[in-house]
């Protein structure tokens, strides 16, 4: 993974390594001379016989149009950010899906001011968890490569099984219960080309609300009807352009669970797909 | 697949069963001795006994409505005794009239209603019904007939209920609002013997060696899970193949062979109904096709029982009870002396028996098995889920049980020494006859691969309804109960027996695999066979009707008493009153004489009769012999002669 990112990382820094082409140039033909400022009206006028241009010779022959040696045409930014920090913008929309372990996930963000975006995300453990949120994210500062936000989610989450069947199961893996809200922080770096990949180090908060907890051992004594537990989710990973409207996402995550019956730490991966939605 | 977004908690939670309750602030704790008619109250804090309370005869269960009043069947003395709880003290404040032998009891959710089940009804011995109580008012809303022998009732979603049947092994689905019976059976049987049943149809006169079918016997006790969908009630799979055959189990002793590799043919059981939708269902594994890659996948416990160590037999599966999450189900077990702890929902096998039972025996799923005293038919849990207690009839005392350990290692086990509440008042013999009588864990009595005792198949000291296929024929179980059973010598339906210590020598040694019994032990289970009563009968009138009187007659008018002669009602002798199986994969054998006449005290409540089991009623027996003159001549009797006799036989 990481290998992956860094060559996307660099691969894109070095695309983005010269300057940005200048409107004249776009417009220009290649070759093509800035014409001559017009003589003052004042100087003599040339000699027609010494200013007019020669006529092509057969060794050096008239390429057709279509082969001109264009200059390329610049990139169109891609700023659609949804793992990042950057916001969309206001009512702009953005949404990724990713396919990983443990969760396939899909999410969408439009943006309601300049700095804050709000969606809603949508996790499954491939049907074993159904877990529905709303979600904000706001931009807290940005610099000319960095950037830092505030992000939050909150929702329920449905379970294929009951907790007393689920032993090992999806409340295991993820340490989520009935309704969850998630708080951190997203730190992106990006680089200055309009499609520089996007890096991003994510540390969020998840409070898990278990609404039917179980003894979990026998005589082990009864819970409380409610029982909320404390979870921290660690993220990185990159968001890497390759379009003006469609990026890929490749992230990785340590879990650590703060309730005895789940995984102490899970390791989390997916890959997936980032867009703008028109 | 369910979708749970958020815990459904419904009120329909009880946190005790049997013989023992909580108050409702876990103060004290209400134990229910049979032998001494009473109630004990014990301060749970200080585990002092603090006073004891007189109720009806033979009192079997109590409940406790959320007014913290107290029920108790008195199951000896058709009565349901209402017990108040004042400042310190406590006082049967009434008997509240029932039908006969009441034994199940439920105080519905908002308290208005006590439910009671009624082993029989008031003019009825042939169908047990359950009563409705206005606990406000203390009178009777109704009384539903509900089926032959009912034991228990657990009240589900839906305004439902479900009553055990005792003997026929199933439940019955009541709506309380109407009230009407919904559902008079289950699929429990075929689910549970589906593969078997197959082979049975595929291969019609072959015998699968271990892949014998079982019946449910023995139901006596329905727990709930915490959101009133799912019953789990206890009972008996007893083998119906020819015990001729292998069973599956190896154990030593002919009385092997039971489900899963059990020895027993008699074995626990746990049977999982689902009462979630119109239709209550079995959720229920295949008894024949045991273990299996999925085994870890389902979700209830395991359908057939077996120890999960080589130690302890389990055995007598009698009453219930899982914690509030649903997390946790306690089986007592009666005839073991044990509690099992094991997972509601799932079975992970303990990490503690894992080493033993790789491929997920059932017993893979018990996390303890907790040796408590003698007789265990009673637990409560305390509501924060800590401690449960659990009430040793035999012993009249109470064993608590904690956990040890922690995580996935915790145990359960007994801490400190048992309460004593109550004293012995039978005699010695019968004291240690009775203890004899039920252990499936007495060496001397049963083998640890065999686990069975008397009690296995003559429960509650009568018969399970079953008919055991034998190598000479099918026997059913006789009824011990009030017959004056060892002055009826020779034993045995085919009287092979001439004294109890003979019978005992075949029994116990051979066919349950101990490793003796003494002299000393026939005489102690003779003692406590002998001081069961009678079960009681409806029908059994101090003052007889004019049918039964004129029954009576025709009784003797057939020359019934020849033979059912005397207190007994048996001349203890052999005769052939046309009822040998002379064909078929099990036919009588070495009957020359016939078969020995049994006792017919109390056998309105002994269906199925005779000793194949093949009439199902009195009327059905009658009616099968009414055009000839081999059992009895009645020829000699008019139509309504007949309906007498049945009469009369009812009232015996």
């Amino acid at each position: 993974m990481w290998p992956l990112l860094l060559a996307a990382l660099l691969g894109q820094a070095g695309a983005a390594a010269g300057a940005p082409p200048q409107e004249s140039e776009w417009t220009g033909l290649p070759g093509e001379q800035q014409a001559p400022p017009a003589p003052e009206p004042s100087a003599p006028a040339p000699s027609p016989s010494r200013s007019l241009p020669m006529p092509p010779t057969i060794e050096e022959p008239m390429l057709p149009p279509s082969s001109l040696p264009l200059s390329p045409r610049p990139e169109r930014p891609n700023l659609t950010s949804v793992y990042g920090v950057a916001p969309l913008g206001a009512w702009k929309r953005g949404a990724a899906v990713s396919l990983g372990f443990p969760l396939l996930q899909a999410r969408a963000l439009m943006g309601v001011t300049p700095k804050l975006d709000l969606g809603v995300e949508y996790d499954t453990l491939y049907g074993l968890m159904h877990d529905v949120r709303a979600s904000a994210r706001w931009m807290l500062w940005s610099g000319d490569t960095m950037s830092l936000g505030l992000v939050g989610d909150a929702g329920p989450a449905f379970y294929a099984k009951l907790p007393q069947q689920d032993a090992k199961g999806a409340r295991w893996l993820t340490g989520r219960r009935n309704v969850n809200a998630t708080a951190g922080m997203v730190l992106a770096v990006h680089g200055p080309a309009p499609r520089a990949s996007r890096f991003f180090l994510a540390a969020r908060c998840l409070l898990a609300m278990d609404t039917e907890p179980i003894q979990g051992e026998p005589l082990g004594g009864t819970p409380p009807p409610v029982v909320f537990a404390p979870n921290l989710l660690t993220e990185v990973g990159l968001e890497a352009p390759v379009s003006e409207w469609v990026s890929l996402a490749f992230r990785v995550g340590l879990d650590l669970h703060g309730r005895s019956e789940d995984s102490l730490v899970m390791v989390t991966g997916s890959a997936g797909v980032v867009t703008a939605l028109p | 697949m369910l979708l749970a977004a958020c815990g459904e908690q419904s009120t329909l939670y009880t946190n005790s069963a049997g013989s023992l309750a909580l108050s409702r602030d876990d103060a004290f704790l209400y134990a229910v001795d049979s032998d001494n008619d009473l109630v004990a109250v014990v301060d749970t804090a200080s585990k002092a006994l603090v006073t004891t309370v007189k109720v009806g005869r033979a009192p079997e269960r109590v409940v406790v409505g959320a007014d913290d009043t107290i029920y108790v069947s008195n199951r000896g003395s058709r009565s349901v005794s209402v017990i108040k709880r004042g400042a310190g003290t406590w006082s049967q404040v009434l008997q509240l009239p029932v039908g006969v032998e009441p034994v199940g009891l439920a105080v519905a959710p908002d308290n208005k209603t006590l439910y009671v089940v009624n082993s029989t009804a008031l003019d009825s011995p042939e169908t047990g019904t359950l009563t409705a109580i206005d606990v406000k008012t203390l009178q009777t809303r109704w009384d539903l007939p509900v089926g032959q022998e009912p034991r228990a009732v657990t009240l589900v979603a839906g305004g439902r209920a479900l009553v055990t049947l005792f003997k026929r092994g199933d439940v019955v689905t009541v709506d309380l609002n109407g009230p009407s019976v919904l559902q008079t059976s289950t699929d429990l049987y075929q689910k549970a013997n589906k593969a078997n049943l197959e082979n049975r149809d595929r291969f019609p006169g072959t015998t699968f060696g271990g892949l014998s079918t079982f019946h449910p016997r023995a139901m006596s006790d329905a727990v709930v899970t915490p959101d009133g969908k799912r019953a789990i009630v206890s009972m008996v799979w007893s083998r119906e193949d020819s015990l001729a055959n292998p069973g599956g189990g190896g154990g030593s002793g002919s009385y092997s062979g039971g489900p899963c590799g059990v020895a027993g043919v008699a074995a626990a059981g746990l049977a999982t109904f689902d009462a979630s939708g119109e239709a209550t269902v079995a959720v229920a594994d295949d008894v024949g096709q045991c273990g299996g890659e999925d085994e870890q996948s389902k979700d209830f416990p395991p359908t057939a029982l077996t120890s999960p160590d080589s130690i302890q037999a389990l055995q007598g599966p009698t009453v219930s009870v899982m914690d509030s999450t649903g997390s946790w189900l306690y089986v007592v077990n009666r005839n073991s002396n044990n509690v099992a702890v094991m997972p509601v929902g799932n079975r992970a096998p303990s990490t503690n028996f894992n080493s033993q039972f790789p491929t997920f025996r059932p017993g893979g799923a018990i996390r303890s098995l907790v040796p408590v005293g003698a007789g265990p038919n009673g637990i409560a849990l305390t509501r924060d889920g800590t401690k449960a207690f659990v009430y040793n009839q035999f012993d009249h005392s109470i064993s608590t049980l904690v956990q040890s350990g922690s995580g996935a290692e915790a145990q359960v086990v007994t801490s400190g020494r048992a309460l004593q509440v109550a004293q012995d008042v039978l005699s010695a013999d019968a004291v240690a006859g009775r203890r004899l009588f039920f252990s499936a864990a007495d060496t001397r009595m049963t083998s640890s691969s065999t686990q069975v005792s008397c009690a296995t198949c003559h429960q509650e000291g009568t018969e399970d309804g079953h008919v055991w296929l034998f190598a000479d024929g099918p026997r059913q179980t006789p009824s011990l109960a009030g017959r004056m059973t060892t002055a009826t010598a020779p034993f045995h339906w085919n009287g092979q027996f001439s004294t109890l210590q003979d019978f005992l020598a075949e029994t116990v040694n051979v066919r349950m695999g101990g490793t003796g019994a003494s002299t000393q032990m026939a005489v102690q289970l003779a003692a406590f066979i002998d001081s069961q009563p009678l079960p009681d009968s409806p029908l059994r009138l101090a003052t007889p009707t004019d049918a039964q009187l004129r029954g009576a007659q025709a009784f003797q008018k057939a020359e019934c008493h020849t033979c059912h002669a005397s207190t007994a009602l048996t001349d203890n002798s052999f005769h052939d009153v046309g009822t040998l199986v002379l064909t078929g994969p099990n036919p009588d054998t070495g009957l020359p004489n016939g078969l020995n006449v049994p006792s017919l005290l109390g056998v309105s409540r002994t269906e199925p009769f005779l000793h194949d089991g093949s009439a199902p009623s009195l009327r059905d027996r009658l009616m099968a012999s009414r055009h000839n003159d081999l059992h009895g001549k009645m020829t000699l009797l008019s139509d309504g002669e007949v309906n007498d006799l049945i009469d009369y036989l009812k009232s015996l």
